[in-house]
């Protein structure tokens, strides 16, 4: 059974996401910065592919994820680890390409145990107005109708 | 809030800020169902009816309602736009990484049994 997300608006500008695993702390970490696990959970949604070209996990690390789907469709994810503290958090700045760039997205990722198991707790500071106008003016969101492409373009957003 | 390098979202900033109140999520929907007066969105709530126009106020300046006048009477209903926009954008965001979390839970799973036939 998956467990539940919670996904929660906090204030004006962020998002607080939370999930637990049955994984302890460390795998759940490992999952999270080696390369070879990331590229199998964060493949998004079928008939895409995922590549990353660069993920260096420390501080001031850089990390580029390119994303290859139906239609020729493409972009990529890029961003910088800020702050690196095995296994318990994460903070990083992520720019998505779309192929243009977005503004930078700060997100903190915590781990705690929880039981055996591990809770998550993420915390994004939204994209500007402009950014969101701009991937809705793009085509990418038509009122509430999705393709599986716009899904996964917005998957890290 | 960033004051420095990004444009002000006053717009988006404020639907967020009306949205984070859990009597004015109520609210919205309730209005999912059609136009109504304050009277009939106050009904199933606790608080007294100046509260929900409050509420609706707030709700009214984030463009995610609309209010036309009727006589006495100023029913309100659903913005299209911006409620539209959020709406789409979380839920966008919260079934992708639905998504991702469900595959990297059979990651590590498959991890987890790796790692006990090792131990034995």
């Amino acid at each position: 059974m998956p467990k539940p997300l919670t996904f929660e608006l906090v204030g004006e500008t962020q998002l607080v996401v939370t999930r637990d695993f049955d994984a302890p702390p460390a795998l759940v970490w490992r999952a999270h910065t080696e390369p070879q696990f990331v590229e199998k959970w964060q493949a998004g949604f079928d008939g895409w592919t995922l590549e990353i070209i660069t993920f260096d996990v420390v501080p001031g690390g850089k990390y580029r994820l390119d994303y290859a789907g139906p239609d020729d469709g493409a972009f990529s994810i890029t961003g910088t680890f800020l702050e690196v503290e095995a296994p318990r958090r994460i903070v990083q700045e992520e720019i998505m390409l779309m192929p243009d760039p977005t503004p930078a997205n700060h997100v903190e990722t915590v781990f705690s145990a929880k039981g055996e198991g591990t809770q998550m707790v993420m915390t994004m500071t939204l994209p500007d107005a402009e950014t969101r106008k701009e991937m809705m003016d793009t085509g990418m969101l038509d009122g509430m109708e999705f393709s599986y492409q716009s899904l996964d373009a917005l998957e890290l957003a | 809030m960033d004051m420095e390098s990004s444009a002000p979202s006053p717009q988006m900033d404020a639907a967020f800020a009306a949205l984070s109140d859990p009597t004015r999520r109520a609210i919205l929907a309730r209005l999912a169902g059609g136009e109504m007066t304050v009277s009939e969105i106050a009904a199933p709530f606790a608080v007294s009816q100046p509260a929900i126009s409050h509420h609706l106020k707030v709700l009214e300046q984030a463009g995610l309602i609309t209010r036309r006048v009727d006589g006495q009477r100023r029913p309100c209903r659903l913005a299209g736009g911006t409620l539209e926009e959020l709406e789409a954008w979380l839920d966008t965001l919260r079934r992708a990484l639905t998504a991702n979390y469900d595959r990297l839970d059979a990651v590590l799973a498959e991890e987890m049994a790796k790692q006990h036939i090792q131990k034995d």
